[in-house]
C-alpha cells in the first residue's frame, strides 16, 4: 500500500522552507522532499561538507547581500528544525499525477507516495538565451559561477564579461570580483522603467534598492563598468573562450545594433538573463497555467491562498512565477497556513491571522516585483542573437538553420519541430530550448510565441535510473 | 479523365503511407490530421515484427506472462499465432522496406533509419522454452527465419545481455526503422507528387449521396472526393460514424514507452522478453516497452509501468540498471477484436475505405497498407486480397 | 595552475583524482566539475553530433553539458558528483574497444 501523507513539500528552498516549517508548526505533519542533502534550494544553499563560506568582515557585511542571504537561510533552517517537519534531502521528484501520487527517486532508490495535499515549491532555473559560440566551454551561467565560486571556492576563469538582466547580474560581477576575477564590463539589457507609477512603489522597497545601489558603487569604485542598454552579442575561441563581442541594443526590443560593437579578451562569460519557473511539475499534475508576460512562461494559475486549480494542490515562490526570494518565502508561509487549514489544524479565523503578515509583507514588495519585472522583462530582440549556426538546441545540437527549415517544409508548431528535427530531445527535455525555439516560431508564423506549441514534460521531471525504477517501493 | 480525388482522414503512418502511394499512383490526394495526444506511430518504438508479432512476441507474450501471473497456467490459453493471412500481409509489407527506405531518401532526402537487426526473443524459464519450440516447428510461422540460440552464442552476439538465459530465439528479418522518420518521409515525398496535407483541420462531417460519397466536410471546409480513406488510428471511430458506418470495432489500447538517455552502443538485434521489449535506436537512445492497456484515451504514464519496464530492462540487460532514464511516454495503439487490421470497402457504402485498427504492427504493415489502399482508391484490383480485413467480418 | 580562491575558508580533506589519466589535487566536498575547473580544465567533452567542446553551461545538474566518465560509466554530470579519493575521470572520446583516445 501506497503510504498516506497529510502534506508533501516538494523543494526545500524559501518557500519550500517556511510552507513545510508553518504547516507542521500549526500541527500538519509536514514531508520535505529536496534534491540537495540539505535544504536551502539555490539562494540558501550550504556549502559542501567540510567548507565554510570564506571569513567576511562583519563590519562590512552591513548591506552585503551575501552575508544577508546566509543569515537568512540559516534562520530558516532552524525554524525548519524547530518546526517538527520531516525532511528528505537527496531525494527528487519525479512525477506528480492529478490524484497527488508522487513518484520520488534517490541515487538507487525509488517509490511511491499519496500525498493529501501537496506544496509545489519547485524554484527557477535560469533562462536560455541562445547566442554565437555559447555552448564553448567558459560560457556559463550565472547560478553556475556561484555554485563554484561561493560554494567551492573555485575561479572558472580569469577575466570575464558578465551580461543579462536583473539584479543578478550586480551579485555575480560583485562575487567574481572579490574572488579575483577580472570583471571586463557588466552588460545589462534592460534600462530602468520609465513609468512614474513604477517608480512611485519603490519607496516601500529602499532598502533592497540600496542593497543594489551598495553593489553598484562597489562595482564602480573597482573600475568595472556597468553598460545599461547592452548585451553579449557572441563568445569566440577555438576550444574555449577567448574572447566576447559585445553591444548596445535598442531600449524598446532589445535588438542588437551590431554596428556599434566592442570587443574584450575574456575567458569567461556569464550569462545571466533571469529566471524561469520550473512548472514541469504543476503541468504534470494537471494545473491550470497561464502565460506570464513578466517572465515569459506560463505559470500555474493560483489564488490568493497559493491554492492552484487541482484539489489539495498548492504552488508557492519562484517555480510557480517569479517573484524572488523574499517573496517566496512568503507565498511559502501562505501555502503552509493554508495547507494546515486545508486540513482543519487550522481554524479559519487563525489562518487569516497568521496569513495577514506574509499577505502584507508580499503585498510590499509587489511595487519592487513590478518595477524589476517590467525592467527584465525578456524583449523579443534577444532572439535576433543568434545567427543560422547558433545551435538553438544544445543537447541535439540542432540551430537556428535547421529550425527555419522545418518551418519551411511544413512544421506548425514545437511538437511538429521536436519530431523533425530533435529539438528538445536531448537530456534537457527541451528546459534550454523550447522558449527560444516558440520566438522562432512566432516570428516565421506571425504568432505570439505562447501560441506556437509546448513540448510537454513527461515524467521523469529528473533524470533517474533505470535501477532505481527497478526496485520501486509501493507503486499505487 | 480527371484523377480520382481522395480525402484521407488521419496523418499517422497509415494515412501518410496510402497519400504517398495514391500521390504516386496520380490521384488527387488532399490529407486531413488533427494533431492527437498519443498518436500511436510516434509513441512506437518502430519495431518491423512481422513475424514476432505474428507468433505474439513483444506485447503479446509480456501480456501473456502478465496474465499466467495473475490467473495461472490453467486459465490462460498459451499465445495463439495470429491468421496466416495476417503473416502472409505483414511479411510482404515487411519485404518493402528496403525499397521503401531507398525511395524516400531519393525523393525527400529523409534517412528512415531501417536497420537489419533481427529480433531475439530471450528465454527465460521451461515456458519460455516450450513456447520457443512451438515457434521453431516445422511448419510453423517460423520457417527458415528462425534460428534456436544457446546463452554462449547469446553472449558472443550481444556481450550486454544477461547469462542468465537459457539461450533465445533469433527471427531474422524482424528489424527496425525510426517510426515518425517513416511517417515524415511518407508525407514529404507524398507533398513532393502532388499530395496537399491540412493539418490541424478536423472532419467534421461526409456528404453521403445516393450510398456514395461525395465529400467531406472539414472545420476548413467542404472537401469534393470520389474515396473517403479512413486512417484515423484511434480516433477512426468518430470518421466512420460520420460516413454512416456505425459499430467500427476500434478502441484505443494504450502502450506506455521508457526511453533511456544516449547510451554506447550496447545492442545490435532488437530485443524481446516475456517482460519487455528493448529496442537501441540510432542516436544511442534504448527504447523499452510497452504496456496493454484499456483507459480509454488517458494520455498518463504510470509509476507501476516504469516500474515494471525498467525492471524487465535491467533483467534483460543489467548494465542497464545504470542507465538514466529521459521520459516516459504513451501512445494509443488502434485494437481490433482480433488483433488484425481493418482494410477496405463496406457494404453498401460506395467511395469509402477503411485502412485503420492496425493495433500492434501499423509501422511494419503500413507500406503494403498504403499501396493497397491506393490500389482500392484507384478503383483497380489489389495486390494483396483484403477479404479476411474486411469489417464485414465482424458481422458474422 | 589551481584556480582555487585563497581566501583562507575551510575546505573539506586533500585528496587526489586522476583525470585523463593524471593525477590532480581536489578537496573532498568538491564537485568532480570544480575540481577540473581548479586545475584549468574546462572542456569536459566532445559533443555528439559535431565534435564540439563542450564544459559546464548550468551548474545545477539540468543540463547536461558536463558529463563525464567516471570510473568507467559514461554520462556522469560532473557538477553534481562530489569528488572521491582515487577517482577516475575521463573527459576524451572512449574508443571502440573501451579505453580513452589520448
Amino acid at each position: 500500500m501506497t503510504p498516506r501523507v497529510p502534506l508533501v513539500v516538494v523543494g526545500g528552498g524559501p518557500a519550500g522552507m517556511a510552507a513545510a516549517a508553518e504547516a507542521a508548526g500549526a500541527g500538519l505533519p509536514a514531508l520535505l522532499l529536496d534534491e540537495s542533502p540539505l535544504p536551502g534550494g539555490q539562494i540558501y544553499r550550504l556549502p559542501p561538507e567540510g567548507f565554510a563560506p570564506p571569513v567576511v568582515d562583519v563590519a562590512t557585511a552591513r548591506g552585503h547581500r551575501l552575508r544577508a542571504d546566509t543569515l537568512r537561510g540559516d534562520r530558516l533552517r532552524a525554524e525548519l528544525a524547530a518546526s517538527g517537519a520531516e525532511v528528505r534531502g537527496a531525494t527528487s521528484v519525479l512525477g506528480v499525477w492529478p490524484d497527488r501520487t508522487i513518484l520520488w527517486a534517490t541515487g538507487d532508490a525509488s517509490g511511491t507516495l499519496h500525498a493529501e495535499r501537496i506544496v509545489l515549491a519547485t524554484g527557477a532555473r535560469e533562462r536560455a538565451v541562445p547566442f554565437p559560440g555559447w555552448t564553448l566551454p567558459g560560457v556559463m551561467t550565472a547560478g553556475a559561477v556561484q555554485s563554484f565560486v561561493g560554494g567551492m571556492g573555485v575561479r572558472p576563469g580569469s577575466a570575464a564579461l558578465v551580461a543579462g538582466t536583473g539584479p543578478l547580474l550586480l551579485v555575480v560581477a560583485l562575487q567574481l570580483h572579490e574572488a579575483g576575477v577580472r570583471v571586463k564590463a557588466v552588460l545589462e539589457a534592460g534600462r530602468p522603467p520609465l513609468s512614474p507609477r513604477l517608480w512611485l512603489g519603490l519607496w516601500s522597497a529602499r532598502d533592497h534598492l540600496r542593497a543594489a545601489l551598495a553593489h553598484g558603487r562597489t562595482l564602480r569604485r573597482a573600475g568595472i563598468p556597468i553598460h545599461l542598454g547592452h548585451t553579449i552579442f557572441a563568445a569566440r575561441g577555438r576550444g574555449e573562450v577567448e574572447a566576447a563581442e559585445w553591444g548596445p541594443v535598442d531600449p524598446r526590443d532589445w535588438r542588437p545594433r551590431r554596428d556599434r560593437r566592442n570587443f574584450a579578451e575574456v575567458d569567461l562569460v556569464v550569462a545571466a538573463f533571469g529566471l524561469v519557473p520550473n512548472t514541469e511539475l504543476a503541468e504534470l499534475a494537471g494545473c491550470a497555467h497561464e502565460h506570464d508576460p513578466a517572465c515569459g512562461t506560463r505559470v500555474p494559475v493560483r489564488d490568493s491562498a497559493m491554492r492552484t486549480t487541482v484539489p489539495g494542490l498548492f504552488a508557492a515562490g519562484d517555480g510557480a512565477g517569479i517573484g524572488g526570494a523574499l517573496s517566496a518565502e512568503d507565498e511559502g508561509r501562505i501555502a503552509g497556513i493554508r495547507a494546515a487549514q486545508h486540513a482543519g489544524a487550522l481554524a479559519t479565523a487563525e489562518a487569516d491571522r497568521r496569513c495577514a503578515g506574509p499577505l502584507a509583507r508580499r503585498a510590499a514588495l509587489a511595487p519592487l516585483r513590478a518595477f524589476l519585472g517590467e525592467w527584465s522583462r525578456p524583449r523579443p530582440g534577444l532572439c535576433e542573437l543568434a545567427d543560422d549556426d547558433t545551435q538553438v538546441c544544445r543537447c541535439e545540437e540542432v540551430t537556428l538553420a535547421e529550425v527555419r527549415a522545418a518551418l519551411a517544409a511544413g512544421a506548425r508548431d514545437l511538437g511538429e519541430i521536436k519530431l523533425r528535427t530533435r529539438l528538445g530531445m536531448g537530456a534537457c527535455q527541451g528546459r534550454n530550448c523550447a522558449a527560444a525555439a516558440a520566438e522562432i516560431v512566432g516570428r516565421v508564423r506571425r504568432c505570439a510565441p505562447a501560441d506556437a506549441g509546448a513540448i510537454h514534460p513527461r515524467p521523469p521531471a529528473r533524470t533517474v535510473s533505470l535501477g532505481a525504477l527497478a526496485g520501486m517501493e509501493h507503486q499505487p | 479523365m480527371t484523377a480520382r480525388r481522395v480525402v484521407i482522414a488521419g496523418g499517422g503512418v497509415i494515412g501518410c503511407s496510402v497519400a504517398w502511394y495514391a500521390a504516386r499512383r496520380g490521384l488527387e490526394v488532399t490529407l486531413v490530421d488533427r494533431p492527437q495526444r498519443g498518436k500511436a506511430t510516434t509513441a512506437s518504438a518502430g519495431g518491423l515484427w512481422a513475424r514476432g508479432e505474428a507468433v505474439g512476441l513483444g506485447c503479446g507474450v509480456i501480456l501473456y506472462k502478465k496474465a499466467l501471473a495473475e490467473r495461472g497456467a490453467a486459465a490462460v490459453p498459451p499465445p495463439q499465432p495470429l491468421p496466416r493471412a495476417f503473416l502472409d500481409f505483414a511479411l510482404a509489407s515487411n519485404a518493402l522496406f528496403p525499397e521503401l527506405a531507398r525511395e524516400l531518401l531519393a525523393e525527400a532526402a529523409i534517412d528512415i533509419e531501417f536497420a537489419r537487426t533481427s529480433l531475439l526473443f530471450l528465454l527465460y524459464d521451461a515456458g519460455d522454452v516450450a513456447y520457443a519450440e512451438t515457434v521453431c516447428r516445422p511448419g510453423s510461422y517460423g520457417g527458415d527465419a528462425v534460428e534456436r540460440l544457446s546463452p554462449e552464442d547469446v553472449a558472443r552476439a550481444e556481450p550486454a545481455i544477461s547469462s542468465a538465459i537459457r539461450g533465445a530465439l533469433r527471427v531474422r528479418g524482424d528489424d527496425q526503422v525510426n517510426p515518425y522518420k517513416l511517417a515524415q518521409g511518407l508525407e514529404a515525398a507524398a507533398r513532393a507528387r502532388g499530395a496537399r496535407f491540412l493539418s490541424g483541420v478536423d472532419v467534421t462531417g461526409v456528404h453521403v449521396e445516393n450510398g456514395r460519397v461525395r465529400a467531406v466536410g472539414t472545420d476548413a471546409g467542404e472537401i469534393p472526393c470520389d474515396v473517403l480513406v479512413n486512417a484515423a488510428g484511434a480516433w477512426a471511430p468518430e470518421v466512420a460514424r460520420l460516413a454512416g458506418v456505425d459499430h467500427l470495432p476500434v478502441r484505443p489500447v494504450r502502450g506506455q514507452i521508457v526511453c533511456t538517455e544516449h547510451l554506447p552502443p550496447l545492442l545490435s538485434a532488437c530485443v524481446s522478453t516475456t517482460e519487455c521489449y528493448l529496442l537501441q535506436k540510432r542516436h544511442g537512445e534504448i527504447l523499452i516497452g510497452s504496456t496493454t492497456e484499456e483507459v480509454g484515451f488517458d494520455p498518463g504514464v504510470t509509476p507501476q509501468a516504469m516500474r515494471t519496464l525498467a525492471a524487465g530492462a535491467v533483467r534483460a540487460v543489467p548494465s542497464l540498471a545504470h542507465a538514466g532514464v529521459k521520459r516516459v511516454w504513451s501512445g494509443f495503439r488502434p485494437g481490433t477484436p482480433d488483433e488484425l487490421p481493418i482494410l477496405g470497402p463496406v457494404e453498401g457504402l460506395a467511395g469509402y475505405l477503411n485502412a485503420c485498427g492496425h493495433f500492434r504492427t501499423g509501422i511494419v504493415t503500413s507500406p503494403l497498407t498504403g499501396l493497397v489502399i491506393a490500389e482500392l482508391a484507384a478503383g483497380g484490383t489489389p495486390s494483396v486480397d483484403v477479404g479476411p480485413f474486411l469489417l464485414a467480418r465482424f458481422r458474422r | 595552475m589551481d584556480r582555487r580562491i585563497a581566501d583562507g575558508r575551510p575546505r573539506g580533506r586533500k585528496i587526489e583524482i586522476l583525470v585523463d589519466g593524471h593525477a590532480e589535487t581536489a578537496f573532498a566536498g568538491e564537485s568532480v566539475a570544480a575540481a577540473l575547473l581548479a586545475a584549468g580544465r574546462r572542456v569536459l567533452r566532445a559533443s555528439p553530433r559535431t565534435g564540439a567542446p563542450r564544459g559546464v553551461w548550468c551548474g545545477i545538474g539540468q543540463c547536461f553539458e558536463c558529463v563525464v566518465r567516471i570510473d568507467d560509466r559514461p554520462g556522469v554530470r560532473a557538477c553534481q558528483t562530489p569528488v572521491r579519493a582515487g577517482m577516475r575521470v575521463d573527459t576524451r572520446p572512449q574508443t571502440a574497444s573501451g579505453g580513452s583516445e589520448s
